[in-house]
């Protein structure tokens, strides 16, 4: 149906392409596989038409185009769902679900209108999401819906997701994987690009793996695992799936965190416990069940209905409550948000400004910033998370995952004692995923309390010392590192297997 | 004329040889003077240099204040009548004979603390600041017509006509000293956003208030301190222009309101906040005085001056001036 | 199903969330009216209203005019508006009169678009030139007033005919004619509205970005928001035509700040995407409203400026203080 010959494109110096080739049959679901860099999202981007290739042809059905805008690309049928969450948030879902297309304007269709947006909600998202409420009022997650529901409406005949699904949880991934399959055996097709290697696993017929701007190498569905795939996508070796060797604890008793009586809402069941120094504990659920919530009270973002949190950072194991969240950092916590681009970065200034700024005051010396002060510091923590890029760079420039290297360093270099991360991985390439692993053992070794929340079942088993998995806005069931498979953190999820440890396995 | 409708291309043409837009503007720069130097007699004489830099320092002055809130992301309308303000306070003190030290304090004194509380009712409520700098602006306006009666009252400090006049000079320098000060202020000011965690702090929570937050940067306070300084720096100017006056006139700002933008804007800084910075505002003052001046040789009208200025900024900032494309942002 | 329970009340509150803040700007416009009609009783009379009503129409068209171009975010603003209604007027008085297009059929469509054509050069710079709305209005701004005192150095003290009718006013008072034109403006802009044009506009100003990878041509919709500024200042131009009755080119620059301000206060964001027309026009009568409180109260001319800026900070922050716990309060039903 779609194919792609040999396409470059550079910007300035950089070339981000430089022999790119991809087909799609009608009736499959292509993986694009790659690491950050290897030019997947340019590639998307020629797809869409937001770039003009330098060289290098697109065919639809046998015919040559030449896309000036997604506009064009829209019309020809191929409707891309961004990396980043596009939308409008001052409209309401239903003008964002109609954005562009042509039955936008008409008054007479409006009952139709209405009556698509909801059908299309229904079948991605269990819990019905308003049609005229402002997107802005919408979690993240339910944005993402949003765009995705946005694509669907426009009956893709090419549908290409970028990293479209890292914000959904488990169940959404599933209902729209399943939607996507639907409409693949109904003769539309589907491109789609994750860094999750089950994802990729369980849903494509074919794999196509770019490496530096150049197509590497294709793989059909059977005889691919995760082993190959790595292998393809980065040239080296695959290093072996994870699973940590590190103990917990490593006989650091100390208490560091104290959370009693705390309920996040009025109607959850209050929570008591204690973290200890040099632990990594994962928060999970599915999204909008209390695991958010919880770690903004953890951050002093929130204040929980009933309870404390008390960071036990001072000298002798002194505590502090958490108030306010100025007051928790003062004390030794540090947070990683969620929305990297509207909470983590200030986008056009450089990647040593954002990565400098909370620990100004101790690179000033009477007031004055020194040049040599702050580049020697960015120098030491860069290193520590492998951030090669240039300090000078805008940091919107950079890739997502080096964009949370910057982040999670700037804190790093205030030396924390407890270090809460909000779904920190997310839109993050394999290989950068696996040195933020690195980096939080490393910190975990040295004694820092770890604490994450997780959309990865991954990672909460291979990662973590215990989860904590949230329903209902309480915590349903924690989950040592002996105990947590994928099939009980699944069933905990949906509210199984709750409560003491040792309960019957699942499964 | 016909060298002047050629002056777009040829600015077009070597603007993109320069590359970068910093470049483009001391370019334009550049070439606007000498564009007067051939075409208006007289144009590049010592004496009207010394003019034209006295009033750019004026206007550059001002200017700074204001480019420091627009780094913010918000906007001063307030300068006005700060200037105003700060001229008819620094009138009427010297009328009284009060010391110069004196007069100075107070002038810097008031501007800052009535831009403070602009400042901070911006912080706090999350008020437009367009409304707010208005409303205060006709507070402080009408508060100075009540104090004055609406008559010109006082005098001008009697050191001041030799710090701006344009015959003076600085020492050995054959400069004024107001543009000796403002060329200071400039480059401290410069220096001072670069290097110290207050300007980090600025530019921080210009970009992204919600992630300077986040990161402990306060962005609250920094909005009422810049808002501040555009007031003391209003007021300054204000002080400085009774050389001018002679005596306390209410009405010496009103020129300032837009121009005080334009030289920010002309410098290529961006009103959506964090991109730009001092010395950018500086170069848009010293264009913005070169092409009036060169518009007054041509012995136009005001209104005609005027008109063909307006048409003039927007065709400048279109060589370096021009924002990204929309899908070179995706 | 939990499901079935959930969706009638988040529809509710998705509903009420946009239009709360709106109702505290009615409760002060409401307030100030009511003072208005205490110290003034006949505040309302038919025979002083066509007079309300001419003073009241240029800001209210103004403060429409400048909604389009905000709307459309990008910094957008638009602050040509007030030297374009003096420019409209000029052009009417100063060059439609002597031509002999005096008749309303012919004049009056010709100064609206004369608007449509100015916003259009704005928006196609704005657009397509790709630069800061703020320096191209400013220079429009420059240009036009400019302009406006080469064709008119000195007041001219005749206007066309049409002027000297909608002055006047049908049903002995209680209908001002004048109300006309306030009348098509809205017309336009339920026109825009209805061809879904507004809601572009919003989507636009919301989030460029995903406006354009949805496949809206962004350029041309912000060129047509400015175009839609410019018509409607046009009306403006029109209505100040009527109120002053003459040909005046200091009066026109004075409505710029005090449209935005109207703007603001009507409580669309000045970043864009929110808003209609509704609050600003709301807006405009507030500043209205105070105005003519304080010239009825006869307060110094010194001090009516001093108390004119009071008045604008103090609705201002009331405006906003509630409008953000209105919101919050929306936002925590919605999050629980």
């Amino acid at each position: 149906m779609l194919a792609v010959r040999g396409v470059a494109k550079a910007f300035g110096p950089t070339k981000a392409l430089s022999d790119a080739s991809l087909a799609v049959r009608s009736g499959e679901v292509v993986a694009l596989l790659g690491e950050n860099g290897s030019g997947k999202s340019t590639l998307v981007k020629v797809l869409s038409g937001v770039v003009r290739p330098d060289a290098g042809e697109l065919v639809l059905d046998g015919r040559p185009v030449r896309p000036g805008s997604p506009r064009d690309t829209l019309r020809a049928g191929i409707v891309t769902v961004y990396q980043e969450i596009l939308v409008a948030p001052d409209l309401t879902v239903l003008d964002n679900l109609w954005l562009g297309s042509a039955a936008f304007t008409e008054r007479s269709e409006r009952a139709r209108r209405r009556a698509r947006a909801r059908e299309v909600l229904d079948v991605l998202s269990p819990d019905p999401i308003a049609l005229d409420g402002p997107v802005s009022a919408l979690d993240l997650m339910q944005q993402q819906v949003c765009v995705i529901a946005q694509a669907l409406l426009r009956d893709p005949r090419l549908l290409v997701l970028d990293e479209a699904t890292s914000t959904l949880d488990v169940t959404l991934r599933d209902r729209l994987m399943a939607e996507v399959r639907r409409r693949c055996d109904e003769g539309a097709a589907a491109l789609f690009i994750s860094h999750r290697m089950d994802e990729v696993l369980a849903h494509a017929d074919r794999f196509v793996a770019l490496r530096g701007g150049v197509t590497v190498g294709e793989l059909p569905r059977s005889g691919a695992d995760a082993e190959t795939l790595v292998r393809l996508v980065s040239g080296e070796e695959a290093t072996a799936q994870r699973r940590s060797t590190r103990r917990g604890g490593h006989g650091l008793q100390r208490t560091v965190l104290e959370v009693s009586q705390l309920r996040i809402q009025p109607s959850s069941e209050p929570l008591d416990g204690i973290v200890r120094a040099g632990e990594i504990i994962g928060l999970a659920g599915l999204e909008g069940h209390g695991q958010d919530e919880f770690l903004q009270c953890l951050a002093g973002l929130r204040r929980p209905a009933a309870g404390e949190v008390v960071l036990r950072t001072g000298p002798h194991g002194a505590g502090t409550t958490v108030r306010n969240y100025r007051q928790a950092v003062r004390a030794g916590m540090a947070y990683v948000p969620r929305n990297r681009k509207t909470e983590g970065i200030a986008g056009v200034l450089s990647n040593l400004d954002n990565f400098t700024a909370p620990t100004l005051r101790r690179d000033a010396r009477l007031g004055l910033l020194g040049r040599a002060r702050r580049a020697a510091r960015y120098r030491r923590f860069a290193e520590f998370v492998n951030l090669t890029a240039p300090p000078g760079k805008a940091v919107v420039h950079l890739s997502g995952g080096n964009q949370q290297k910057v982040i999670v360093s700037r804190w790093l270099a205030r030396e924390p004692s407890v270090l809460l991360l909000n779904d920190p991985t997310r839109g993050v390439d394999l290989r950068t995923k696996q040195e933020l692993y690195g980096v939080l053992e490393r910190l975990a070794d040295q004694g820092t309390t770890i604490v994450m929340l997780s959309t990865e079942v991954e990672e909460l088993i291979g990662l973590m010392d215990r989860v904590l998995v949230f329903h209902g806005g309480s915590c349903a069931a924690v989950l040592d590192r002996s105990e947590a498979t994928r099939e009980r953190l699944v069933s905990a999820y949906f509210g199984h297997g709750s409560g003491a440890t040792g309960s019957e396995e699942v499964r | 004329m016909v060298d002047v409708s050629a002056l777009p291309t040829r600015l077009r043409a070597a603007s993109r040889g320069v590359g970068a837009s910093g470049a483009g503007l001391v370019l334009v720069v550049v070439l606007v003077f000498l564009a007067g130097r051939s075409l208006v007699p007289g144009y590049s004489q010592p004496s009207s240099i010394r003019a034209m830099a006295v009033l750019a320092a004026f206007l550059g002055i001002a200017a700074i204040g204001q480019v420091l809130v627009v780094l913010n992301g918000h906007i001063d309308l307030s300068v006005p009548a700060l200037i105003g303000a700060g001229n008819v306070i620094a009138a009427r003190l010297a009328g009284d004979g009060v010391n110069p030290v004196v007069i100075v304090l107070v002038v810097l004194a008031t501007g800052f603390a009535i831009g403070l509380v602009s400042g901070v009712v911006i912080a706090r409520w999350n008020v437009p600041s367009l409304v707010v700098t208005l409303a205060v602006a006709s507070v402080v306006g009408g508060g100075v017509l009540v104090w004055t009666k609406a008559q010109l009252l006082g005098e001008a400090p009697s050191w001041l006509p030799g710090f701006t006049s344009s015959a003076a000079s600085t020492g050995p320098l054959p400069v004024p000293p107001v543009v000796v000060l403002w060329i200071g202020l400039v480059l401290v000011g410069a220096y001072l956003l670069r290097a110290t965690p207050a300007g980090r702090k600025l530019y921080l929570a210009g970009v992204n208030p919600r992630a300077a937050r986040l990161m402990l940067v306060g962005d609250r306070t920094v909005t009422a301190v810049v808002f501040a300084l555009s007031g003391m720096f209003a007021a300054l100017t204000g002080m400085l222009l009774t050389g001018f006056t002679g005596g306390g006139l209410y009405t010496v700002g009103e020129a300032y309101l837009f121009s005080s933008i334009a030289a920010v804007v002309v410098g290529g800084n961006s009103l959506l906040g964090g991109r730009g910075g001092i010395v950018r505002a500086a170069l848009g003052a010293i264009a913005l005085t070169e092409l009036t001046t060169l518009l007054v040789g041509f012995s136009l009208d005001s209104s005609a001056q005027q008109a063909v200025l307006g048409a003039l900024i927007v065709v400048v900032v279109v060589t370096y001036g021009r924002e990204q494309a929309l899908r070179d942002q995706i | 199903m939990t499901a079935a329970v959930a969706v009638p009340r988040r529809r509710a509150v998705g509903l009420r969330m946009p239009r709360s803040p709106l109702a505290v700007v009615v409760v002060v416009t409401a307030c100030l009216l009511v003072a208005n009609l205490v110290v003034t009783p006949g505040f309302l009379a038919p025979d002083r209203l066509p007079g309300t009503a001419e003073l009241f129409v240029p800001l209210a068209l103004a403060a429409m005019a400048s909604v389009p171009s905000i709307l459309s975010g990008g910094g957008g603003l638009d602050l040509s508006v007030g030297p374009l209604l003096g420019i409209v007027n000029i052009v009417a008085v100063a060059i439609l009169m002597p031509a002999g297009l005096v008749a309303a059929e012919v004049s009056i469509p010709l100064c609206v678009l004369l608007g449509a054509a100015v916003g259009a050069i704005n928006g196609a710079v704005v657009a397509f030139v790709r630069l800061q709305p703020i320096v191209v209005t400013l220079g429009t701004y420059l240009v036009l007033d400019g302009l406006a005192l080469v064709l008119m150095p000195q007041p001219v003290g005749t206007a066309p005919p049409w002027a000297a009718w909608l002055s006047g006013s049908w049903l002995g008072g209680f209908a001002p004619r004048s109300l006309l034109l306030l009348v098509a403006g809205c017309l336009l802009w339920v026109l825009a509205r209805r061809l879904g044009f507004v809601t572009l506009v919003r989507a636009v100003g919301s989030d460029a970005r995903a406006a354009f990878t949805s496949g809206v041509r962004v350029g041309l919709v912000r060129f047509g928001a400015y175009a839609l500024g410019g018509a409607l200042a046009g009306l403006a131009g029109l209505a100040l035509t009527v109120l002053i009755n003459s040909g005046d080119a200091t009066v026109g620059p004075q409505y710029t700040l005090a449209a935005v301000a109207a703007v603001a206060l009507g409580g669309n964001a000045l970043s864009g995407g929110r808003g209609g027309i509704a609050g600003p026009l709301l807006g405009a009568l507030t500043l209205f409203l105070i105005q003519s409180l304080l010239s009825a109260l006869a307060v110094s001319s010194l001090w009516i400026q001093v108390v004119h800026g009071s008045v604008l900070l103090a609705a201002v922050c009331i405006n906003s203080s509630i409008g953000a716990r209105v919101g919050r309060r929306a936002a925590a039903i919605q999050g629980g």
